[in-house]
C-alpha cells in the first residue's frame, strides 16, 4: 500500500491538479448547438452515405462546386464586425526548466492583434506569456504574416478571392485550405470545414516550404464598433534601437583575468567553479562588438568549460538578433528558458536566463548539459581560484 | 419534458445529468484529459469536446453503468485525438536528454507506457475510477483492468526507485 501511496505521491508532483478550475460549462453547449446534434445513428449512417454519393456525384459531374459553402462558412465564422480581433500561436516553442527541480513547461510564442481601419493594427507579442512586442500601426501593414490574414482574410472572403486549394487535417480537425492572394502575396488558410473557424495560417515566402511560416489561429472574431484594444503599454524589457550602421560581434582568443571580466560587467563574473562536468575552467574570454567601424567596444565575457560555454553581459546590444527580444522577456528568476531559434540565434538550442541583473546565454552539446551550467552557475568569489 | 435552453439546445433530464457531472467532476476530468493530451490547453479542448460529444449522443447512452463512466469514455477518446493531432506541433513534452536522468523520467516513463496502462493509470489515480468503470472506459472486461494496474505499477515502480536515488 505504501507503494501505492508512493505512485500517488509521485503523480501528484509531476501532473498539476485543477481543483480550482470550474470549467465552461455554457461553452460545451455553444460547441453542441455548433453543430446539429445526433439524434441516432442510423439516420446519421444513412445521412452520412447519402452526403457520400452525392458529394463523388458532384465531384464527377462539377468538380469546382464541391466545396461550395466552405467560403461562406469561414465567413460566418469571422463575423463582419468592423474590429477583427486574432491571437495566433508561432509554432516556435521553447521550454522553462525550472533549476530547482527541473520541471519544464512549455512556452509559446502567441500575438494578439486588433485592426481597425479606423484606428489601426495594434499586435501585442507574448512568448511564454511575457509581452516583448507592443505597437500600434495607424497606416495598413504589409500583408504578410500574420498582418496579410489580419487585414486581408476578411476582405478576399468576401471578394471572392479565396480560393479552395484542399483538404486536409490539422490539430486533429478536418479543415479546408483557401488560398487568398493578398497585396502581392499569398496566404493559405485552413478553415474548419465544418464551422469555417480559421484553425491554422500559413505564409510561404517564394514558395519555399523550409522558410514557411505557420501559426495557428487560436482566436478569430469580430467586434463591434468601438471594441478592442488599441491602447498600447510600456514594455518590460525595453527594446534596445536596432543599429543602421551594421555590426559584428566576436570573441577573443586569449583569456583574461578575473579584474578584467570584472571591469567589463561591473559585477564579478559567474562561472561554473575551477571544473565542471570534468571540464576545467579554460579562462574568461572577452567578447566584443563594432559598429560601423567605430571603435570596438568590450561587451561581456565567456566562461569557457570544454563544449560548454556561458557567455554574459550586462547590457543588451543594440544588435538584435531575431527574437532575441521575446527570449529576454520570457525568463524569469529560477528558471532557464531552453529555445533554438529558426532564425539562427543561436544555431543549436541554448538556455537564457537572467542572474544578477547579467544576460546570460549557456552553450552545450545537450539540453541536459545546458541545464546542469545553469544549475551550477555562481558568482566568482574571492579565494575562488579563477586566477587575475 | 423538454425545454429550450438560451443556448438554443433542447435541454432532457440527461443534459442535465451530463451537466451536473461536468460540475462536480470537472477538476479531475481536467487533468485526466491534460495528461492524456500533454499539455492543460489541448486537454481543456478535450473536456469540452467530449463533453460536446456526450451531450449530442446523450441518446446512445443505454444505461448499462454508470453515466460518468460513459461521459469519460468521450473525454478520453477525445484527449486521445488532441495527443494525435499534435504530432504535427512541435510540442515540447516530447522525450528529450534533458530528462533522462531526472524527476520528470516518471512523465517520461508513463509516457513509454503501453496506452491501456497509461490510460489506466490516469483513471485510477486522477479519476479515482473503480476497476468496472475503469473497464467500461478503456471497453476491456474488470479482471484486465487489475493485471493493466498491476503492470503498469511494477514498470513504475522501477522508475520511482530510481529517481528516489536520484534526488539524495
Amino acid at each position: 500500500m505504501a507503494e501505492v501511496d508512493e505512485l500517488r505521491t509521485a503523480l501528484d508532483r509531476e501532473y498539476p491538479s485543477y481543483d480550482d478550475h470550474a470549467g465552461d460549462w455554457d461553452g460545451v453547449l455553444r460547441l453542441v448547438t455548433a453543430s446539429p446534434p445526433r439524434r441516432s445513428r442510423l439516420p446519421l449512417r444513412l445521412a452520412v452515405v447519402g452526403v457520400a454519393v452525392v458529394g463523388i456525384l458532384v465531384l464527377l459531374v462539377a468538380p469546382w462546386k464541391a466545396d461550395t459553402g466552405i467560403v461562406e462558412r469561414a465567413q460566418a465564422a469571422v463575423g463582419k464586425g468592423p474590429v477583427f480581433h486574432v491571437v495566433i500561436r508561432s509554432q516556435s516553442s521553447g521550454r522553462l526548466v525550472e533549476l530547482a527541480t527541473r520541471r519544464s513547461r512549455p512556452v509559446y510564442d502567441e500575438q494578439e492583434i486588433w485592426w481597425d481601419p479606423a484606428r489601426g493594427f495594434h499586435l501585442v507579442g507574448r512568448f511564454g506569456a511575457r509581452r516583448y512586442a507592443d505597437g500600434l500601426s495607424r497606416s495598413r501593414p504589409r500583408p504578410d504574416v500574420p498582418s496579410g490574414f489580419v487585414t486581408g482574410y476578411r476582405e478576399a472572403l468576401d471578394s471572392g478571392q479565396a480560393k479552395v486549394a484542399g483538404k486536409d487535417v490539422v490539430r486533429g480537425k478536418k479543415v479546408t485550405w483557401l488560398e487568398i492572394r493578398t497585396g502581392g502575396v499569398t496566404l493559405e488558410v485552413a478553415v474548419d470545414s465544418e464551422n469555417g473557424d480559421p484553425v491554422r495560417i500559413r505564409y510561404t515566402p517564394g514558395g519555399n516550404a523550409a522558410v514557411a511560416e505557420v501559426h495557428d489561429v487560436l482566436r478569430a472574431e469580430s467586434l463591434p464598433a468601438g471594441a478592442g484594444d488599441f491602447d498600447v503599454q510600456p514594455l518590460p524589457t525595453r527594446p534596445l534601437p536596432l543599429s543602421g550602421l551594421g555590426g559584428s560581434a566576436s570573441r577573443e582568443s586569449r583569456g583574461v583575468g578575473v579584474g578584467v571580466a570584472q571591469k567589463i560587467l561591473g559585477q564579478p563574473p559567474l562561472w561554473l567553479g575551477r571544473e565542471h562536468a570534468g571540464f576545467p575552467h579554460e579562462g574568461f574570454f572577452r567578447t566584443w562588438v563594432q559598429l560601423g567601424g567605430r571603435a570596438l567596444r568590450y561587451t561581456g565575457v565567456v566562461a569557457s568549460y570544454g563544449p560548454v560555454a556561458v557567455s554574459e553581459r550586462a547590457r543588451l546590444l543594440p544588435i538584435l538578433r531575431p527574437d532575441e527580444l521575446k527570449v529576454w522577456a520570457a525568463t524569469r528568476p529560477g528558471f532557464v528558458l531552453l529555445y533554438r531559434s529558426r532564425f539562427g540565434f543561436p544555431r543549436a538550442t541554448a538556455g537564457f536566463l537572467r542572474r544578477n541583473g547579467l544576460y546570460v546565454t549557456i552553450t552545450a552539446a545537450k539540453e541536459r548539459a545546458i541545464v546542469s551550467a545553469a544549475r551550477a552557475l555562481r558568482p566568482v568569489s574571492a579565494g575562488s581560484g579563477a586566477g587575475g | 419534458m423538454v425545454v429550450k435552453g438560451v443556448s438554443g439546445l433542447k435541454r432532457d433530464r440527461l443534459v442535465d445529468e451530463i451537466e451536473a457531472v461536468y460540475r462536480q467532476r470537472y477538476s479531475s476530468f481536467l487533468r485526466v484529459a491534460s495528461a492524456i493530451a500533454g499539455d492543460e490547453e489541448a486537454g481543456r479542448d478535450a473536456v469540452q469536446d467530449g463533453f460536446a460529444g456526450a451531450v449530442r449522443g446523450r441518446h446512445g447512452y443505454k444505461g448499462r453503468g454508470p453515466l460518468e463512466a460513459w461521459i469519460w469514455k468521450a473525454v478520453v477518446n477525445a484527449a486521445r485525438d488532441r495527443r494525435r493531432s499534435a504530432s504535427d506541433v512541435p510540442l515540447t513534452e516530447e522525450p528529450d536528454e534533458t530528462r533522462s536522468d531526472e524527476p520528470g523520467q516518471l512523465r517520461a516513463a508513463i509516457a513509454a507506457l503501453p496506452e491501456r496502462q497509461r490510460l489506466a493509470i490516469f483513471l485510477r489515480y486522477f479519476a479515482d475510477l473503480d476497476q468496472r468503470s475503469i473497464a467500461k472506459v478503456l471497453g476491456i472486461r474488470p479482471g484486465t483492468v487489475a493485471a493493466t494496474l498491476h503492470a503498469a505499477r511494477e514498470s513504475l515502480r522501477k522508475t520511482l526507485k530510481e529517481v528516489e536515488a536520484w534526488q539524495r
